[in-house]
């Protein structure tokens, strides 16, 4: 690590871990549905 | 064999950049050698340079090194003109701060990350964002926050919000600040509805506050060794993502003037100046054309139908906008569109004046285009002719320039509200003025108009 990267950046990246962590998890599973979906749909057309 | 170290290439030890025998290379220091290695074997290099989001490079051999320390050396594709942040128009510092952020994204899911967040890391070619510093990326420590952090809110997050919610114009504090716009001024500039965003309340504003609350304090106390997960770094990422994307500027329905009839000329004679500038373009055939106050860039496609690489300035950061959606929407290679104020151009900044290149040592082009903007120099800002002649010397070899006298609309424009304190701007005076650094080549009167056209070429090699 050669820039200074502040403690007050990587404590706040700490503390907000837990939100951003479920906002993956959230973004995941609906890009997930939505795949799903997006496959089944194209399927039916391929028939 | 002579090296030459680039001399704003001094902050990283993992690394530097130099010059031999007029090609650039690129040396990774012994101390770095594991993680380049680490990052060349595990196909993070291909798969980034492939996908168009790194510059990409060859491994030469390590006797090309410019210093005993070598571990190896690369020789980077070449950018063909070298351009900084403070130059860019809002919607190139939007491309840059998404590339950044893609590069983070794809390195996480290769087990890599940034190391650095500079948006000097960043360069356009052929139209596109590219991330230039192929020494950015480390192996990727399970639990640790990203060090860039702050940097690429201060870098990018910042002055783009400013630019977008506060003034366009505020993208100018970047080449004040070298470094980023600070946080906290950042924080204190913007708006209070900025407060009402979750983005921006989240990575600015308590972004600021944290920073100034844990000065100095010992992280791991502070967060009794927590740590971050991937899955919360790539939802940072994600974060500064939807940020970066939800800030816009659009340049139509401002203060700003409408392009489309921003000129003096009829179809037919507009049509006539671009066989013109086209013919002189290619009777010097240059490499390289800068296109001053290019406006969005319509003879800057003329020349670049002939010139492989032509740079468009222009100070009014709509024109450059628009411009640069253009190059976007159409693809166009080669037309780089950057902001200049020609009364403030770019200076040589940064430590000991030389980190940062001023625009007359990216120079000399091969060939400057100065149409319909020496009036703007001479009189609305009190230039005289025979330092315009002197200026355009120093940054092209050669010159297709157009005189528009007094007599002309936009001159009178110009004068409406001034006495006229320009005895010498005449045609005879503005040949004079040139002679003693050109050598003419063409003049050619505009069709409708009292209009010169002029291509000459500098008499010093």
């Amino acid at each position: 690590m050669y820039i200074d990267p502040a403690a007050g950046s990587l404590i706040l990246q700490v503390l907000v871990a837990g939100i951003l962590a479920i906002a993956t998890t959230v973004r995941t599973v609906r890009d997930s549905v939505k795949r799903f979906f997006q496959n089944l749909f194209s399927r039916r057309e391929k028939r | 064999m002579t090296a030459e170290i680039v001399r704003g290439s001094f902050r990283d030890p993992s690394g530097f950049v130099y010059t031999a025998d007029g090609a650039l290379y690129r040396q990774v220091n012994r101390v770095f050698a594991e993680e380049f290695d680490a990052c060349e074997t595990s196909g993070l290099y291909d798969d980034l340079a492939g996908a168009g989001l790194l510059v990409g490079h060859r491994v030469v051999g390590v006797e090309r090194a410019a210093t005993a320390d070598a571990h190896a050396v690369i020789e980077p594709a070449p950018v063909a003109f070298i351009s900084y942040p403070y130059e860019w128009a809002f919607g190139q510092l939007r491309d840059a701060a998404l590339l950044t952020l893609e590069v983070q994204e794809r390195a996480l899911a290769r087990g890599f990350s940034l190391r650095d967040a500079s948006a000097y890391n960043v360069q356009f070619s052929d139209g596109r964002p590219i991330f230039i510093d192929t020494l950015s990326f480390e192996r990727y420590r399970e639990g640790g926050p990203w060090a860039a952090y702050k940097q690429f809110c201060e870098h990018f997050l910042v002055p783009l919000a400013l630019m977008s919610t506060r003034d366009v114009r505020c993208g100018r504090l970047q080449r004040e600040y070298l470094d980023g716009i600070p946080i906290d001024l950042g924080s204190t500039l913007l708006p209070a509805r900025s407060w009402a965003r979750a983005g921006t309340l989240l990575h600015v504003h308590l972004h600021a506050r944290a920073t100034r609350r844990f000065q100095g304090a010992s992280v791991s106390t502070v967060t009794r060794a927590r740590q971050v997960s991937k899955r919360a770094l790539l939802g940072l990422v994600s974060s500064l993502s939807g940020t970066v994307r939800s800030l816009e500027w659009r340049p139509a329905g401002t203060q700003w003037a409408d392009y489309t009839s921003d000129h003096n000329y009829s179809d037919a004679a507009l049509a006539e100046k671009r066989r013109l500038v086209r013919d002189h373009v290619a009777a010097l055939a240059p490499r390289t054309v800068w296109d001053l106050g290019g406006n969005t860039g319509t003879f800057s496609r003329v020349a670049r139908e002939i010139a492989p690489s032509v740079v468009c300035f222009d100070f009014d950061p709509a024109a450059v906008e628009l411009n640069y959606r253009q190059v976007r929407e159409r693809g166009e290679t080669g037309l780089l569109p950057l902001q200049l104020d020609l009364m403030n151009p770019s200076p040589a900044v940064g430590w000991a004046h030389e980190e940062r290149l001023s625009l007359a040592e990216r120079g000399p082009a091969d060939a400057v285009m100065a149409l319909a903007l020496v009036h703007h120099l001479a009189i609305a800002n009190n230039v005289p002719l025979p330092r315009v002649a002197e200026l355009l010397s120093r940054l092209g070899r050669a010159l297709v320039v157009e005189f528009i006298p007094k007599s002309d609309s936009q001159v009178g424009r110009l004068l409406r509200n001034r006495a006229d304190i320009f005895p010498d701007y005449t045609q005879e005076g503005f040949e004079r003025a040139f002679e003693p650094h050109f050598e003419l080549e063409a003049r050619d009167r505009l069709a409708d108009s009292q209009r010169v056209l002029y291509r000459m070429r500098r008499r010093r090699s």
